[in-house]
């Protein structure tokens, strides 16, 4: 029961964050198995200095980066595959697109893994810096600049969209 | 020029720029929260960036709004992953137990052991001749069930009267045409067969009213017994509609942010409510014993009033 009460309030959330990091609906199902999997395993290790979300996200991230590494085959290292810019939807897609809302989310979709995953976190999952800082396993003043860069290399996108929002 | 460009031309943030992203998500502590919204008030660039900010955050909830949720399949996939588990469906709690029971018995002498072990056996030894006696003395009539009498036909009225008062087997258990009337009658409610030990929630008690009557009622039900067999084919089938009903009647809830996994667990099981599914952050919930819209009014009403829950709505 209390696994169900579980999956039933995070796993959404738990999913759609993994699904951005992997991009591959049925890969992200399957590590969504695989979280709460784990999280049945290890329920005792919870110590409960963090939200429960919060440990769930960091799960799910520490499995999308090992199937990511094992797609690539070690090709890419982590940090090179989690800094390559997607180049599926790119900025002359996003001049196509109509408005600025369908832009900036073009845009938000452009972004390497890493800068996705910064956003994310941050906007979507409403995670503080110290929150983040856990799941990410990086210093509270990385987390900042790396969310900076992030919203700069957004906007750099929006630009070459032919969209300025006036920042930067 | 003001120091937010200052700081874009570095190409580094400034200390109250870098958290105006928490800031509109409120993650900010209140120190935090005043000074970002001191340096707003006197900087128009900042304001012109947090501007930006507020668009790509409701863009990013809504691009991830957008993306689903994973199918059943996923649950399936984890509950046949637990069930492979060693230890199966077990609570990772649960081996303390025999650990208990096992540091009990290790704790005894060996004496002490052998004469517990007598003692018992000399136990099992006259319960078996007890039970052997009530059996030479009353037949096996006694242990019929109902719906074996069904089956016969309407033989044996004998054996549907209460039995004598030496059959402490017919006796204690649930009346035996009480039971058939749940089974042929309209509302068969689980809670029927959990143990009384086990108090039902108030709402539950009071959405089950049908089944503490034939419960209670072994008089009434042995009554209208040949009522239920004149009508048994369209009995039958109302049974099995309500046993359909039963399954459709299902709840949506939500629960406060700040619910503790603990509490919620012990809500569900306080109202014998199982999870049968979810959607975003809500769980659908089927309740023991619940049978029709009313009975789940009942409940929803009740649910609405608990600290924790959120939303409580009757599922489409």
């Amino acid at each position: 029961m209390a696994m169900q009460v579980l999956y039933g309030r995070h796993h959404v959330r738990v999913f759609r964050f993994g699904l951005r990091l992997v991009r591959n609906e049925q890969l992200a199902e399957d590590l969504i198995s695989e979280v709460f999997l784990d999280v049945w395993r290890q329920a005792g290790k919870f110590e409960g200095r963090s939200a429960v979300s919060t440990w769930l996200l960091g799960i799910m991230r520490f499995k999308a980066l090992s199937a990511l590494r094992r797609r690539s085959e070690a090709e890419l290292d982590d940090e090179t595959a989690m800094a390559i810019v997607d180049g599926a939807d790119d900025p002359e897609v996003t001049v196509q697109k109509k408005n600025t809302s369908d832009a900036l989310r073009a845009c938000l979709t452009a972004l390497s893994a890493e800068h996705r995953e910064i956003i994310d976190l941050v906007y979507y999952h409403e995670k503080s810096v110290e929150e983040v800082a856990g799941i990410v396993g990086i210093p509270e003043n990385t987390v900042k600049t790396r969310l900076f860069y992030a919203r700069k290399k957004l906007a750099a996108l929006l630009q070459a969209a032919g969209i300025e929002r006036g920042w930067p | 020029m003001s120091a937010t460009n200052n700081k874009i031309m570095d190409d580094e943030p400034e200390d109250i720029e870098a958290l105006l992203p928490w800031y509109a998500t409120g993650a900010l502590n209140p120190r935090d929260t005043r000074r970002v919204e001191e340096a707003l008030r006197q900087d128009p660039g900042l304001r012109k960036q947090y501007a930006a900010i507020q668009d790509e955050y409701i863009e990013t909830v809504s691009l991830n709004e957008n993306l689903g949720a994973p199918s059943t399949r996923a649950l399936q996939k984890l509950m046949t992953a637990i069930e492979t588990e060693p230890g199966g469906r077990a609570p990772a709690v649960a081996p303390k137990r025999p650990g208990r029971f096992a540091a009990l018995l290790a704790s005894l002498s060996p004496r002490t052991l052998a004469w517990s072990a007598s003692f018992g056996a000399l136990a099992l030894v006259l319960q078996a001749g007890i039970i052997g006696t009530i059996l030479m003395r009353t037949g096996l009539e006694a242990f019929q069930s109902p719906e074996y009498h069904e089956q016969v036909g309407q033989t044996a009225p004998a054996a549907r009267t209460p039995s004598s008062p030496e059959t402490p087997v017919a006796k204690t258990s649930a009346p035996p045409n009480a039971s058939l009337e749940r089974r042929l009658d309209a509302a068969p409610p689980p809670a029927a067969s959990a143990p009384a030990s086990q108090p039902a929630s108030p709402a539950q008690q009071q959405a089950t009213p049908s089944l503490s009557q034939s419960d209670e009622a072994p008089a009434d039900a042995t009554v209208t017994r040949p009522q239920a067999e004149s009508a048994a084919p369209s009995a039958v089938r109302r049974s099995m509609a309500t046993a359909k009903t039963a399954k459709d009647v299902i709840a949506t809830v939500t629960f406060q942010p700040e619910a503790r996994m603990s509490d919620i667990s012990a809500l569900l099981s306080s109202y014998r409510a199982a999870v049968v599914g979810s959607e975003g952050g809500a769980l659908r919930l089927q309740f023991e014993g619940m049978t029709t819209a009313s009975d789940l009014n009942v409940i929803l009403a009740a649910l609405r009033k608990e600290r924790i829950v959120a939303s409580a709505t009757a599922a489409p």
